[in-house]
């Protein structure tokens, strides 16, 4: 019933695991310090302090109803959206508190990005759909810059070429695993800080998941990448470290194969099992 | 595994024949009934009163006294009543008509035609046609010659030309220096009133006649002497002295046609104008020195008294002492009796055969057929049972059938509009309907009733009705598109949840309410803003209505535009706001263009609710039949004038009775198209809609 | 200063836009709940000297004093009943065969789609038909609390028939083809496993349009309501106004003691109406919920 070597926790306690050697920690990008969220009485989020680590995918993964997707959207204060939730806590982006008064929210989600789960495009053109970012926050300033960073950004999910001569078209013609490259695209025209995923690959077949998979993977190179996913084998494909939320405390974080084959608390190990869904 | 089948069915088998006959027994049982009840319960056992709205406050005071079924009293126009006394002897025409002048040689030959062979016609008293205005009016006094002057189409020339004008006169002062300066305007009923035949042939007439005898060269034959003017002097304002009362006060200079009756019931509030030197009391008209004093009769069908039981108790209480005795409550509200002796009636030689209403009785057993097949056939086939493959086709069969009459229901709609809509178009050409820009469907019932063909052109009843549907939305859609994209877009969960629930109770409010609140609130809200700012008008003006309307339509409007806003699929709005765009963005750039098609549905079928409006736009228009174009005049539109001239009579065979379907037929073209390409734009669009009620 | 604070002109514009617009929706929809709430307030406000004892219970008359709405309330519960026994079963059996027994073929597609119009068609319209197909044709009598119920049963049908339709889509597919699996039959799996589960949506939707029929008045001024019923309906072949067509003929007074009574009766028929209306809401919540 106890980790190994640590003292015996009591029941949903946080466990920080700090190995030696990890890179991140000494400068994430994104920190959660003792973050809470409520709903009424009910606590959504209780206590979570995690750190981000730059340029690496850090997945959040739990059962339906943990909270990955409100610690998810607090990252970038879409939590707010929802008047009847109360947050307290910080989140830091680069050490700056986002949740302090006289921060401009959307600036925050210009850098923090979030793609929501069932990716839709907007009733726009292709080109209009990846440009929408960069224009409503005036980032680019003549239409050269403007078709750069569209160009930039196809290509960077691997749909230029693609799409290259039906730019203006619209995007009724797009497979489903297109209109997911084309959601990620339109989140990296802003060329963002940080990339937030909303349960990535939902509702696409295994082959085209897979490769979304693999691009994701690849931008986290490049970018810091957070997502939230149900299954801890995907986790474990696509990001360098997993936190495992349960019921809205964070049971673990450690380095992805560190807690997929070694996990340290009971409620890990048994959703890494299968046992708890 | 075979024999374990067959022994859980042999039970059944065994009983099945037993079954089968009781449940045979009890459907034929029940057919037996269902044959005799609608007859029995359609079978009128009440009075039916129908005809001169002079009388009809007598006969409902009479009535209201009686116990036991109570009568049904209908105040249609002394012509429109006749007509429909006329058309039978069935319980499907009226038992006792009201009329305030005799009936005419052509309407007894009709009653004859019809096989009404006996009619008792009973002087109930007399009545004076009195011109009134507002207390506090500064006409007092006319002569006969003025009034006829002042009223009728064409006038000799005050230029002194030989041959007769139409009528240039505009004020009373015109026609007599005496006279006080005001425009001349008078309200008075339509061709089917019998107070309206009254003053033609005891007032227009006579004058006309003996101006006629000095123009000889005039160029205007007699017998259109009882013609009114139609440029607006004239105004036929409905059969309802009530609301013709309230028309007086709000407009001053202003003089109405009607019976002494309502003149005797509303003495603080009415003025009346003497003719001649002769002003209107109970006495002058007694007497017959007032000029304009006619009879008043109720005509009766002897053979009904047999049929309807308490027809001959009503009649006879007429001419009750209690009713008709000098503190008579008739003679209170204004009657001038002409017997305080009471009055025997005849009674009938032969009983009446009773009716068969064999179409009815069909229907019924159709209806509870189906009803009987569908509720409890599906309930035994709910049950894990075998049942025989008979009972699903019956019951199948049953709820095709449904389908098929639900399915005729349109036909029949159809029928119904277009079979009048052809007659009418036999006599008026569709250039004059559909192009003609004057609307005054003064023909009458009978063609000597009233001179001159009626003007059927529609397009300023269209226009009101346009008028009407313009203001409603101007003032719907901004609120409601507003009030959708709050609720749906920056509201939170729990105003969200107070919001469906209240625009949908909130869209269930009857019409009736708001037309009380435009009739009694906003009509004179808007007429004393207009005032304020300098602008005339009328208290029943279409901007009220308008207004109103409007605030009817919001709830659905509302509703349906959350709908479209709602409907949009996946997280297109999500990704927005994850991109860094506020909300407004969101709602400009993201899900109106999206909503678009869901919007303009509910715009549409919001227009068409607009324009099928009936009694909102009736209690704050009021049955008017003058109509300026503008806001702030009061105005008609189609469906008031449907309501307008909807007569009694089962007669459709008259271009005046087949105008209210032709007018039905004319909306459900415009109504049809609309809302096709509303259910085409929600096809297209995401929105599965709720069926808003 | 920090990136995150650095707010430029199109930032702050921005901003500023969205508080304008936010302001300006949500007065749009406090304004269309006073505006909705206005008509009820001024009912109240004039309902006043028109309540009492004699008001609700007595029948119609001339004068203002002795009037009532007694014959009101009884001819328009009267004229409910054809609309609860004949229409709301025979609209939901039409749905039911619509979609789920005769989905193919030209004939259910065009009663469907007629329908689907002669739903959306104003109420007046109906008067017409009521009138010629009702009146004329089945010599039903005129101003009595029958012909009302017919002539609403026949607007409200087809309304009935897109409720029902609406509420059985709305059972999942799983439903039915759990049903089919076990090898019923069409009919069968429509009664034992359909049904059930649209059920509280078709009883919902069977009050709100209870709750229309109620206060519908247009079709009924085309079928000779506009006229006087003098007592009290005995039963539905004797004369009665429904509420609304009361209401209706009472505000044409210009009495202000009738006009009071207007209100009065008005307020009665807003209460039924919304009483109705939550009923219906209610259960169709209740059920879903089970």
């Amino acid at each position: 019933m106890t980790e190994h070597g640590t003292p015996a926790p009591a029941e949903g306690a946080v466990t920080r695991v700090r190995a030696a050697g990890l890179p991140g920690h000494a400068d994430p990008v994104l920190e959660c310090r003792d973050l809470s969220v409520r709903h009424g009485s009910e606590a959504l989020l209780s206590g979570i302090s995690l750190a981000f680590g730059r340029n690496e995918a850090t997945a959040i993964v739990g059962a339906p109803g943990a909270g990955k997707t409100t610690l998810l959207k607090s990252l970038n204060r879409m939590i707010d959206l929802v008047p009847e939730l109360q947050s307290s806590g910080q989140v830091l982006l680069d050490g700056e508190d986002l949740r302090a008064p006289g921060v401009d929210v959307l600036a925050l989600r210009a850098r923090v990005v979030l793609v929501p789960a069932r990716p839709t495009p907007f009733r726009l053109s292709i080109f209009d759909n990846v440009a929408y970012g960069p224009r409503i926050h005036g980032l680019a300033p003549d239409r050269t810059e403007l078709e750069r960073r569209v160009r930039d950004s196809l290509d960077a999910v691997g749909l230029f070429d693609d799409v290259r001569t039906q730019l203006s078209a619209g995007c009724d013609g797009l497979r489903p695993e297109q209109v997911h490259r084309l959601c990620i695209a339109r989140a990296l025209a802003l060329e963002p800080r940080v990339l937030l995923f909303e349960d990535p690959c939902r509702g696409l077949d295994p082959a085209a998941a897979a490769r979304i998979e693999d691009l994701v993977h690849g931008l986290s190179r490049r970018l810091s990448v957070v997502f939230t996913v149900q299954s801890m084998q995907m986790a474990g494909r696509i990001a360098q470290r997993i936190a495992f939320l349960h019921a809205g405390r964070l049971v673990e974080v450690n380095l992805a194969d560190e807690l997929l084959t070694k996990p340290r608390h009971r409620l890990t190990e048994a959703y890494v099992t299968g046992r708890i869904t | 595994m075979n024999a374990r089948f067959r022994s859980a069915e042999k039970p059944l088998r065994g009983h099945a024949p037993a079954g089968r006959l009781r449940v045979g027994a009890g459907l034929v049982v029940l057919v037996a009934w269902l044959a005799g009840a609608p007859a029995h319960a359609a079978a009128r056992a009440h009075p039916v009163v129908a005809g001169s709205s002079t009388v009809f406050p007598l006969a409902v005071a009479v009535a209201e006294r009686r116990s036991g079924p109570g009568a049904l009293v209908l105040p249609m126009g002394t012509g429109a009543g006749i007509a429909w006394f006329c058309e039978g002897l069935g319980q499907a025409a009226p038992d006792l008509a009201m009329a305030s002048r005799a009936m005419l040689p052509e309407e007894a030959a009709a009653c004859l035609a019809a096989g009404v062979e006996e009619v008792d016609e009973y002087l109930l008293g007399r009545d004076g046609i009195v011109l009134v205005a507002a207390t506090g009016s500064t006409l007092h006094e006319l002569s006969m010659d003025a009034l006829w002057r002042a009223l009728a189409v064409m006038v000799p020339d005050p230029a002194g030309g030989e041959a007769w004008v139409p009528n240039p006169h505009h004020d009373w002062r015109e026609l007599d220096a005496a006279l006080p300066d005001l425009p001349i305007r008078v309200f008075g009923p339509p061709a089917t009133s019998g107070t309206r035949d009254a003053l033609v042939k005891l007032a227009l007439r006579p004058a006309c006649e003996r101006a006629l005898a000095s123009w000889p060269r005039a160029g205007f034959e007699a017998r259109r002497c009882g013609e009114l003017r139609r440029d607006g002097a004239w105004v036929d304002a409905g059969e309802n002295d009530d609301a013709l009362v309230a028309r007086l006060r709000a407009d001053p200079a202003a003089l109405g046609v009607m019976g002494f009756g309502p003149l005797h019931r509303n003495p603080g509030r009415l003025a009346a104008v003497c003719l001649d030197g002769q002003c209107p009391t109970t006495a002058s008209i007694a007497a017959g020195e007032y000029p304009l004093s006619r009879p008043l009769f109720l005509y009766l069908k002897p053979a009904r008294l047999a049929a309807v039981p308490g027809l001959e108790a009503l009649a006879g209480d007429f001419f009750s002492t209690a009713a008709s005795g000098p503190e008579g409550y008739l003679v209170r509200l204004g009657l001038v009796p002409a017997t305080t002796a009471g009055m025997a009636l005849r009674v009938p030689t032969a009983p009446l055969a009773p009716e068969r209403n064999l179409a009815l009785t069909l229907t019924v057993v159709a209806v509870a057929l189906v009803l009987l097949a569908v509720g409890p056939g599906l309930a035994l086939l709910r049950r894990a049972r075998p049942v025989g493959a008979a009972l699903e086709r019956g019951v199948g069969g049953m709820l095709w059938a449904a389908a098929a009459v639900s399915g005729a229901l349109l036909a029949v709609v159809l029928a119904t509009l277009v079979i009048p809509t052809v007659g009418f178009f036999r006599h008026v050409s569709p250039a004059a309907f559909f192009g003609g820009t004057h609307w005054s469907p003064e023909s009458a019932l009978r063609a000597s009733q009233v001179m001159g063909e009626g003007a059927f052109g529609v397009l300023p009843v269209l226009l009101g009705s346009a008028l009407v549907a313009a203001v409603a939305l101007a003032l719907a859609l901004p609120l409601a598109l507003a009030a959708a994209l709050y609720a749906h877009g920056w509201a939170g969960d729990r105003f969200r949840r107070a919001w469906r629930l209240g625009t949908r109770l909130a869209a269930l409010v009857p019409a009736v309410v708001y037309g009380l609140f435009a009739a009694l609130t906003v009509g004179p809200a808007v007429a004393a803003a207009a005032g304020a700012l300098g602008a005339r008008a009328a208290v029943e003006s279409m901007l009220a209505a308008g207004l109103v309307v409007g605030i009817m339509l919001l709830p659905a409007l509302a509703l349906r535009i959350g709908e479209a806003l709602e409907a949009l699929p996946g997280s297109a709005a999500e990704s927005a706001i994850g991109l860094g765009a506020t909300r407004w963005e969101t709602a400009r750039d993201i899900i109106l263009p999206a909503a678009a098609p869901g919007i303009g549905a509910a715009l549409l079928l919001a227009v068409t609710r607009a324009l099928g409006e009936t009694v909102v736009v009736l209690m704050a228009a009021g049955l008017a039949a003058h109509w300026g174009l503008g806001l702030l005049d009061s105005g008609t539109t189609l469906t008031v004038q449907m309501v307008a001239l909807m007569a009694g009579t089962h007669e459709l065979d008259n271009v005046r009775t087949q105008l209210p379907f032709v007018l039905g037929m004319f909306l459900a073209m415009i109504v049809l198209p609309l809302n096709a390409w509303a259910l085409r734009l929600l096809r297209r669009s995401d929105v599965t809609p709720s069926p808003v009620l | 200063m920090s990136p995150l604070r650095r707010s430029s002109e199109l930032t702050a514009g921005r901003h500023r836009r969205d508080a304008v617009m936010r302001r300006v929706v949500s007065v749009g929809a406090w304004l269309l709940v006073l505006l909705l709430a206005l008509p009820l307030l001024d009912l109240l406000r004039r309902a006043g000297p028109g309540l009492g004892w004699t008001t609700l219970v007595a029948a119609d008359s001339m004068s203002a004093a002795d009037a009532g709405m007694g014959g009101a309330l009884r001819a328009s519960a009267l004229a409910l009943l054809p609309v609860l026994l004949v229409a709301i079963p025979l609209g939901l059996a039409v749905a039911v065969f619509l979609e789920e027994i005769g989905r193919r073929g030209r004939g259910p597609m065009l009663v469907d789609h007629s329908i689907r119009h002669l739903a959306m068609l104003p109420p007046v319209i109906f008067g017409l038909l009521g009138f010629g197909g009702l009146v004329v044709m089945l010599g039903l009598p005129v101003g009595t609390p029958m012909l009302a119920g017919a002539v609403l049963g026949l607007a409200m049908l087809p309304r009935v028939v897109l409720a029902g339709q609406h509420a059985l889509r709305a059972v999942p597919a799983e439903v039915r083809e759990a049903g089919f699996a076990m090898g019923a039959s069409p009919l069968r799996v429509v009664a034992g496993h359909v049904l059930p589960c649209a059920a509280p949506a078709m009883l919902g939707a069977s009050f709100s349009v209870l709750a229309r029929a109620l206060g519908e008045a247009a079709p009924l001024l085309l079928v000779g309501f506009a006229a006087f019923a003098a007592g009290r309906p005995g039963g539905p072949g004797e004369p009665g106004l429904p509420l609304p067509v009361q209401v209706f003929r009472w505000a044409a007074s210009p009495d202000p003691l009738f006009a009071a009574k207007a209100a009065a009766a008005a307020l009665v028929l807003v209460l039924g109406v919304a009483a109705l209306g939550l009923a219906g809401w209610v259960l169709e919540r209740r059920g879903g919920a089970s």
